[in-house]
């Protein structure tokens, strides 16, 4: 099927999931374009596996509808799935085959792979080619999975925490990896690293129990929620919630318990003097002030009223 | 073809990786040709029947049912457990890829296990080997039939103890009901009323033919049709019922 050049290659409208009384998405809407990198936003259970499993055909909708190149997952799903593949999140593999022969298998189920030995190469997999899944560490079974997504050169390659449990190095080489892929198609990732999807993003969709409560240019959300930049510090004093918004500059703040003391965030106009004015406040006693430019963090906290979890255990709504 | 083709390439590497599978296909016709050796003759119309010769077709079938029910539905179940069946279920695969592709490796081990048996039998003296082309029948149709009821055993559950479970009575209780393990002079008439309805009592006839050298109690057209009737519906009703994830 040809579509015309900027028909979204994905697009949901609507997207309804229950699970018993559980809504896992209440209404989503959300279209990839072609050449863009879109990241869906949320914490844990906010419905981002949901969404992207029922984009690949794995869940039925209870209501909505979802199409990938016009087609439909569920109705058309060996036809649809030739132009979508995905990095699951935390599916196993077959345990008593090698990395090599994974990748070969992979490569055989669409009808224009890329070169099975250049992905495992850009995947950092080289020296483990001929290792059975088995004996693979978690990170490297992580990559394997990546590696499973990149090798069937389809439209799209959606991406299910595709960083989460690897160490930093990892992730840098991961983020490497899909920036390589974002020249090559469309790319839909589900993360809840801010900076994952701040380096990676083009545009974001931030979920929330099964909503979305903003979409946009990460430049556009930074522009309209994240002012300047934001200032955090920890606190042992009973903080007042007039005397944080009375400080300079100061746009909005969102404070957490953390034992007998408190964390505060200050999302700022005017970072610099925020900053001072903190420091000065004999009635804040603020330890461990830090500043920081305008991130994805600040969007999310302003519009979750949470902060992202820094680690992913794994989402499975 | 070359979606079946690699996924078949992938079944046969975890088949024979997995020694669970692949020993036990050969342990279990070798344990029991060892336990018929002891056995007494067993009455027959015209005269008796060593219980090895009696014992073989159970032997053959036995096996292959092991490999049908134990060695596919149980690490099936597994595959959809472990989410490999999930992942697999958001490719371009079909399922009807994925469950032809489950039979040529299972096929070749039944073909080995004939084989072993064969040779077991002949250096035992047990056997007279009959027509070759009534094995050779006689053998398709209990590979055809076992694997598809393997199949439909374990196309939905992703409980690889609980397939377990089934296919521990499955496959002991269908050959007392078709009359292999004991022959239906020694049990109630109403056993040989049900058996009549399944495959493995006109399997079995035709086994001892082949590998005994007996006459066949029952018209192989008949058995055949059964059989395939048998087959068609099992592995149409496993194509139907087949999911990848069971959470789905």
């Amino acid at each position: 099927m040809t579509l015309p050049v900027n028909e979204p290659l994905i697009r949901v409208t609507g997207a309804v999931k229950h699970y018993g009384e559980l809504a896992a998405l209440c209404g989503v809407d959300l279209e990839l374009r072609p050449g863009e990198t879109l990241g869906v936003l949320g914490a844990n259970g906010a419905g981002k596996t949901t969404l992207i499993e029922s984009i690949m055909g794995a869940r039925r909708l209870d209501g909505g509808g979802i199409e990938v190149r016009g087609l439909s997952p569920v109705l058309q799903r060996s036809e649809c799935l030739r132009h979508v593949s995905l990095q699951p999140q935390d599916s196993s593999l077959f345990k008593h085959l090698t990395v090599l022969e994974h990748v070969a298998l992979w490569a055989s189920l669409y009808p224009s792979p890329h070169p099975v030995d250049e992905i495992i190469a850009m995947v950092g997999l080289d020296d483990r080619r001929r290792a059975r899944v088995k004996t693979l560490s978690g990170g490297q079974r992580q990559r394997l999975r990546l590696a499973l997504a990149l090798v069937g050169g389809t439209a799209v390659v959606a991406l299910d925490e595709p960083t989460a449990g690897l160490d930093p190095l990892a992730r840098e080489q991961t983020w490497d990896v899909i920036r390589w892929r974002a020249g090559l198609g469309a790319v839909l990732m589900t993360t809840q690293m801010m900076d994952e999807a701040e380096a990676l993003c083009d545009r974001v969709v931030i979920l929330d129990a099964g909503r979305v409560v903003a979409e946009g240019a990460v430049d556009d959300l930074l522009d309209r929620y994240a002012g300047r930049g934001s200032v955090s510090f920890t606190t042992r004093a009973v903080v007042d919630d007039a005397v944080l918004q009375g400080l300079p500059g100061v746009l909005w703040f969102s404070t957490r318990r953390v034992g007998d003391g408190a964390s505060v965030r200050l999302v700022s106009a005017d970072v610099a003097r925020t900053r001072a004015a903190v420091r000065a406040s004999r009635a804040l006693l603020a330890a461990h002030v830090r500043a920081a430019g305008p991130s994805l963090t600040d969007v999310f906290v302003r519009l979750v009223g949470r902060e992202p979890a820094a680690h992913v255990p794994g989402e499975n709504s | 073809m070359k979606q079946v083709g690699a996924l078949t390439l992938a079944s046969v590497r975890e088949m024979l990786r997995d020694p669970l599978v692949t020993g036990l296909a050969m342990a279990y016709p070798a344990l029991f040709i060892i336990m018929f050796l002891f056995l007494p003759d067993l009455p027959q119309s015209q005269g008796s029947i060593s219980a090895l010769t009696f014992g073989l077709p159970a032997v053959l079938i036995f096996a292959v049912l092991s490999l049908a029910l134990t060695g596919t539905a149980a690490p099936m179940a597994q595959l959809r457990r472990d989410g490999v069946l999930r992942s697999l279920g958001m490719t371009p695969v079909t399922r009807s890829q994925y469950l032809w592709a489950q039979l040529p490796g299972r096929l070749a081990v039944i073909g080995a296990e004939t084989g072993l048996i064969c040779v077991l039998a002949a250096l035992t003296g047990s056997a007279s080997i009959g027509p070759p082309l009534l094995l050779c029948w006689a053998v398709v149709l209990c590979a055809a039939t076992a694997l598809s009821m393997g199949l439909l055993v374990g196309a939905r559950s992703d409980n690889p103890a609980l397939v377990g479970a089934i296919s521990g009575f499955l496959g002991p209780g269908l050959l007392f009901l078709c009359g292999v393990f004991l022959p239906y002079r020694m049990m109630p008439p109403a056993v040989e009323r049900i058996g009549l309805l399944l495959p493995y009592t006109y399997i079995g006839d035709m086994l001892r033919g082949a590998l005994a050298g007996t006459d066949l109690e029952y018209p192989m057209v008949r058995g055949s049709l059964i059989c395939i009737a048998w087959t068609v519906v099992t592995g149409l009703s496993a194509w139907r019922a087949f999911v990848w994830d069971a959470n789905r």
